[in-house]
């Protein structure tokens, strides 16, 4: 480091060079204080809200879900951790009623209400749904305590919750992130090593583009206005690695043992500021997911186990970890 | 997922060759510059001109339709081409791409997001020095488009109208047919659902091919 010699007294007078370009320095700093002082005018970043973590393992009617009780218990205590107020409800609890009897009890909040959900999905060609741990198997298409995709955004419209963020760790939970604004150039079903997307003709791909990111601009619905992170798209399956396994990731679903590890791990603060936010949230899992999930079964015969995380097309920007 | 980068280079591609004719016609006669006063550079009848310019603003967004919007800042820079026909009154055709970079937060904890955009628009200029006999050259310009955008790292995209105001004066340069230009420019973005609107500073390039410059002495070349 430079030394600085500092002009003696009376030497500004002399028209010394060296103090004018301390003054130009002064004025700099001057401004560049100024500049921090109009920063600090904007409201400082710090994470609360309120978070529903819902995790449905032990099913009367579906298949048992070992990993998602691990998953709840695990990201109830990372958001607790983090500020924000939490309610872990798994299994006989995690029902539809249940959530209903929340969000109501949450009717005007104010401030970022998260819910999460670990747990199975369920799809119809026009409708994606979440399956509590009550979920029936159909009857005469009452679809008797499923939760909708139009039901969730539909509670949270009627129950006044202004900063919604739903995320979502089950199959076709895609369903529940609408593009919105945007047209999300993803195929639904992705899966590169099966779709043959590059046989597509180029012109053929960019029309295609266009044509969606208009008709997302005509027809945009802003809904709940939720900001979803979904673990899957719309017509495909998320996964758990079985406790047995030596992955990482055992005992856990695929895509929040991702997410849980965004709290933490560096890259997934892209832009250095100390929080992670839903976005950056989504960029770290679809990059972890693809590069470690999807490769490993890159070669597999079944291509259902290859899958993306979504997000939805709006805005908004949530912050939802704030980085040691 | 890998094969969707080639659709946005292509349209890229496709949009600066679109620009490519107009630019023929600098094979017209090379341009005369004159020494003198900085500020009168554009002569009358000056035709065609294209430009290259680099701008940065400082944008507003909101979401208007939703309980606890927020006004937020976010800074936009761009850099364009066009081209320019006519001489106290004319047209434009722009081409620009576009960072809007994230805004700050809001009291509720989220942030705008921000977005890479190609824009292309149609503009109507008019040099209100000119046709008001003033001493130099001052412009005004309004534009209207459309954008693909697109949110970073994502594969998600958009479309949105844009409109642009301008005014701007010009500045002659030590080379033969070169002239800058200096704006005051307020950008529009009308997505669905929020809006952009911002003040801010270009700096442009603009390239006479033929004999477009007026000497100091306000007689034609």
């Amino acid at each position: 480091m430079k030394a600085v010699n500092w002009p003696a007294p009376g030497q500004r007078a002399a028209g010394c060079s060296r103090v004018a370009r301390l003054d130009h320095l002064a004025g700099l700093v001057s401004l560049a204080l100024s500049l921090v002082l109009i920063a600090c005018a904007f409201p400082q970043p710090k994470i609360l809200g309120t978070a529903i973590v819902f995790g449905a393992s032990d099913y009367t009617l579906f298949k048992d879900l070992p990993a998602t009780m691990a998953d709840a218990i695990a990201m109830d205590a990372l958001l607790t951790e983090q500020g924000w107020d939490s309610r872990l409800i798994v299994n006989t609890e995690a029902t539809a009623a249940r959530l209903k009897a929340e969000l109501a009890s949450l009717t005007g909040n104010t401030q970022p209400v998260l819910f999460y959900y670990a747990g199975h999905g369920y799809i119809e060609p026009e409708e994606t749904f979440l399956v509590p741990v009550d979920a029936s198997p159909f009857v005469d298409n009452l679809r008797p305590n499923l939760i909708s995709s139009r039901d969730l955004h539909g509670w949270l419209v009627e129950y006044d919750i202004r900063h919604p963020i739903l995320i979502l760790d089950s199959c076709y939970s895609g369903g529940f992130a609408p593009g919105g604004v945007a047209y999300d150039g993803i195929p639904a079903d992705y899966n590169p090593w099966v779709t043959p997307s590059e046989d597509t003709p180029a012109f053929s791909q960019v029309g295609a583009l266009l044509a969606g990111a208009f008709q997302a601009w005509l027809g945009a619905d802003n809904g709940s206005g939720a900001v979803v992170l979904a673990a899957a798209g719309p017509p495909e399956l998320s996964w758990e690695e079985n406790t047995a396994s030596s992955l990482p990731y055992a005992g856990h679903g695929i895509f929040t043992w991702f997410l849980l590890a965004a709290a933490t791990d560096p890259l997934a603060d892209r832009d250095g500021d100390g929080f992670v936010s839903t976005v950056e949230a989504y960029l770290y899992t679809r990059t972890k997911l693809d590069e470690e999930w999807n490769k490993l079964h890159s070669r597999s015969s079944d291509p259902e186990l290859v899958y993306l995380p979504r997000q939805s097309g709006g805005l908004r920007d949530y912050l939802l970890f704030s980085q040691p | 997922m890998r094969g969707q980068r080639l659709p946005l280079g292509l349209l890229l591609l496709l949009a600066v060759l679109a620009q490519a004719p107009a630019q023929g016609n600098s094979s017209l006669s090379p341009a005369t510059s004159t020494s003198g006063k900085w500020f009168t550079p554009l002569a009358d009848n000056a035709g065609f001109a294209t430009t290259v310019g680099y701008q940065f603003a400082v944008l507003a967004t909101i979401e208007p339709g939703r309980t606890d919007a927020a006004w937020l800042p976010q800074l936009l820079h761009r850099v364009s081409l066009s081209n320019r026909y006519g001489d106290q009154l004319g047209l434009s055709t722009n081409l620009a791409l576009n960072s809007v970079g994230l805004s700050l937060f809001s009291e509720y904890y989220y942030r705008y997001r921000g977005f890479d955009s190609l824009a292309g628009s149609l503009g109507f200029f008019a040099n209100i020095g000119q046709l008001t006999g003033l001493p130099f050259d001052l412009e005004a310009e309004i534009s209207g488009g459309a954008a693909l955008a697109m949110y970073p790292d994502t594969y998600m995209l958009f479309f949105m109208p844009v409109l642009d105001a301008a005014v701007r004066l010009f500045l002659r340069t030590p080379i033969d047919g070169l002239v800058l230009s200096f704006s005051l420019e307020a950008p529009f973005f009308l997505p669905a659902h929020s809006f952009s609107v911002g003040g801010g500073l270009s700096l442009r390039l603009v390239y006479l091919p033929v004999s477009r410059v007026r000497p100091a002495s306000g007689n034609q070349p």
